[in-house]
């Protein structure tokens, strides 16, 4: 099924400080959305306010031409936080049938890269890219239309970088994507539509050169991407 | 239901330790009882938001809500300390 997620003029403040402004966009199952953005404008604060854990001052979410509501019981989006939100005091083998009751869900999660050498042990224990990776996996083979990854690429290293590459162009074929995060090389290979954030408002962009025109990326930086 | 049973089981390690106190103190396990239900409950769900707010976002993602989770704890925390005491009076 072909969904929609409709972003609709969200502006959001934390006191007198405008952090969104007028944000509006559409991300549909197979799109991979790209938002680009310095740190403080506003990238987490719009996936919290999409993911209903934040309330946006003004604006709408719409999914399929129906207001966003009761997304968490609804079980429309999922969202891998930046920080790891995994229980830490679990083993990896008894962590994946929380999120995936069946024995042929929990097979996508350990038959993947990477899993079965970290199964016997504690999500504490796991370091932190290993941790990051193992939430990604459980979020993105949760059934939800859309997905929401949060620096997804931060302290994973390169062998996982390109799993998670892999997975999110497979997973994009049922589910629509908006990620964030500074490896803005990585976003690149990826995303099909891409956007940048700066002053709480939002801009099309199309590559490397965009970005280092909108003052994200130095002229230095853009030579060497 | 294995997901909720986790929430509970973390929740409830707080609160055993705070219920546990009248019970050392005066040795009435009829405060300690009413406690599970009552202040014990309170003070584990502020405990675990102290700690481990970013769990939430685990349950969320499963569909279970900050606010589905703490009042299923609390409901079923009042019937089970309702039952002991009917039991033990």
């Amino acid at each position: 099924m072909n969904n929609k997620l409709s972003v609709s003029a969200i502006a959001h403040c934390y006191g007198t400080k405008k952090i969104l402004e007028n944000v509006s966009f559409e991300c549909h199952t197979g799109d991979i959305t790209g938002l680009f953005g310095l740190n403080g404008c506003g990238k987490s604060t719009l996936l919290n306010i999409l993911f209903g854990t934040l309330k946006a001052t003004s604006g709408s979410v719409w999914i399929n031409d129906t207001p966003l509501r009761n997304n968490i019981t609804r079980k429309l989006i999922s969202y891998s936080h930046q920080k790891i939100f995994l229980p830490q005091n679990i083993t990896v083998r008894n962590v994946i049938p929380l999120y995936f009751p069946a024995g042929e869900d929990q097979n996508k999660i350990f038959y993947s890269p990477g899993v079965h050498h970290m199964e016997a042990t504690r999500v504490g224990n796991l370091s932190l890219g290993e941790q990051r990776y193992l939430q990604f996996l459980l979020v993105i083979h949760l059934n939800h239309p859309f997905v929401l990854l949060d620096e997804p690429f931060s302290m994973v290293d390169p062998l996982y970088k390109e799993v998670i590459k892999e997975k999110i162009k497979e997973r994009s074929a049922v589910q629509g994507f908006i990620i964030t995060d500074h490896y803005y090389n990585d976003m690149l290979d990826i995303a099909t539509k891409k956007i940048l954030m700066a002053a709480g408002k939002i801009q099309p962009v199309n590559d490397a050169s965009d970005l280092a025109t909108a003052g994200y990326l130095s002229a230095k930086q853009h030579g060497n991407g | 239901m294995f997901l909720f049973l986790k929430y509970y089981t973390d929740v409830n390690k707080f609160n055993l330790l705070v219920s546990s106190i009248p019970l050392l103190l005066n040795q009435s396990f009829a405060v300690s009882v009413l406690s599970f239900s009552s202040i014990g409950v309170a003070a584990s769900l502020i405990i675990y938001r102290y700690y481990y707010n970013i769990q939430y976002c685990f349950y969320a993602n499963a569909g279970l809500s900050k606010m589905k989770l703490m009042t299923r704890v609390a409901v079923i925390n009042i019937i089970l300390s309702t039952l002991i005491l009917l039991i033990i009076r």
